[in-house]
């Protein structure tokens, strides 16, 4: 059992806040953007399996575009654009055997709510694969920035991801919730 | 979807239109509402496993020897980055394989057997492109940059003594000519000493 009393190790908390390293950079930038790439992929028709792949390669090209000391103003938006650049590369050489299908975006298995009854949950599970469907269904220009949007990603940085100008990318949300409202009502 | 994104003077203008204005707060909250399930709807898309992509990542980035190495890929998508390469890569060693037997030339409606048994292994001799089969008794030491080639008549007979035995599959090849008689067209490369040093066969008469 370790030393409750032991003063903290301030010198190696010292080490690794000094350490700007790209490796540092990198992973913290993993476990910060893993899962929401992830999503975006699956939401891209990307099957988890190439999904994680491509994940694992763009953090392989996000180490050597900070050790080329490649721009760093917005990487979470660079991280999209190769995630999405790459996503698209493999369905075009997979296009032939393409198995992939909507029903690909499989819901997480939720916990049970103990504030909402068997019946309520059901409910709320059923409106959720709903929306879920719906945003698979939507044109990709939409379903590409609702999803990037519902990550957390701003226009602007939706827009650099996607190669678009910013109010082609509120247009293409704006529409996107429109048609999903229609979908849901 | 109202956020920090409005420039300031934008932003300022919304918020006193909302202070006053009900039916617009109430569309915004609704706005906001969706936007928050379509959040959740996103979020609950089930995530593969990815405890082994970090460990991965961290190795090829870090690896014992401080290089960066290459990324663990499964067989599939090995070969649906190179498969074209091996493709191109396997043809290209199956036709440099077979080059050296495939003669553009007119050939005799003969099959030529070279008796590699009966002949020593020399190596082909290549002379501005051509193809010569090596004469085992030449000097194999005199040089072919100037090379001297002769278009003649070969006797058959004389080719089987060099260990190429060319053999009849037509009738009309064999018709009335006795065997010592039959000749093929050959270039015949003739060293500096004036012997053959080798033989491309032609055609055939």
């Amino acid at each position: 059992m370790g030393n409750l009393f032991a003063l903290p190790n301030i010198a190696a908390n010292a080490e690794y806040l000094e350490d700007t390293s790209p490796l540092r950079l990198v992973m913290e930038y993993y476990d910060r953007e893993h899962a929401p790439l992830v999503r975006y992929l699956c939401f891209l028709n990307v099957n988890p399996e190439t999904a994680k792949e491509i994940v694992q390669d763009c953090f392989v090209k996000l180490h050597e575009h900070l050790e080329g000391n490649g721009d760093t103003t917005n990487l979470r938006a660079w991280l999209y654009r190769v995630a999405h650049n790459l996503a698209r590369n493999s369905q075009l050489s997979a296009r032939a055997r393409k198995t992939d299908s909507l029903t690909d975006v499989t819901p997480q298995k939720e916990a049970a709510s103990t504030d909402l009854s068997a019946e309520e949950r059901l409910l709320e599970a059923e409106r959720m694969r709903l929306l879920r469907e719906g945003i698979a269904r939507l044109p990709e220009a939409q379903k590409q920035a609702l999803v990037l949007r519902s990550q957390g990603l701003k226009y602007r940085e939706i827009a650099q991801a996607l190669g678009l100008s910013t109010s082609t990318v509120a247009e293409n949300i704006q529409r996107g919730m429109d048609a999903l409202k229609k979908i849901v009502a | 979807m109202l956020d920090d994104e409005l420039p300031n003077a934008a932003r300022l203008e919304c918020e006193t239109h909302l202070a006053v204005c009900e039916p617009c707060r109430l569309d915004l909250a609704s706005l906001h509402h969706f936007s928050m399930r379509i959040e959740a709807a996103v979020h609950s898309t089930e995530m593969p496993d990815m405890s082994s992509v970090r460990r991965d990542l961290q190795m090829v980035l870090q690896p014992e020897s401080g290089k960066p190495a290459a990324l663990p890929q499964n067989p599939g998508k090995v070969m649906r980055r190179f498969g074209w390469g091996m493709g191109i890569a396997a043809t290209l060693a199956f036709g440099i394989l077979l080059a050296p037997h495939h003669d553009l030339s007119p050939q005799p409606e003969l099959t030529a057997e070279t008796q590699a048994s009966s002949l020593p292994q020399t190596a082909a001799i290549e002379v501005d492109g051509e193809t010569f089969a090596p004469v085992p008794y030449s000097n194999s030491d005199l040089s072919t940059a100037a090379p001297h080639i002769v278009q003649m008549q070969v006797p058959v007979s004389s080719l089987a003594d060099i260990g190429i035995v060319l053999e009849p599959v037509t009738n009309r090849a064999s018709d009335g000519a006795p065997e010592t008689e039959r000749s093929v067209l050959a270039d015949v490369l003739v060293g500096a000493d004036g012997q053959p040093r080798g033989v491309h066969v032609l055609g055939f008469e």
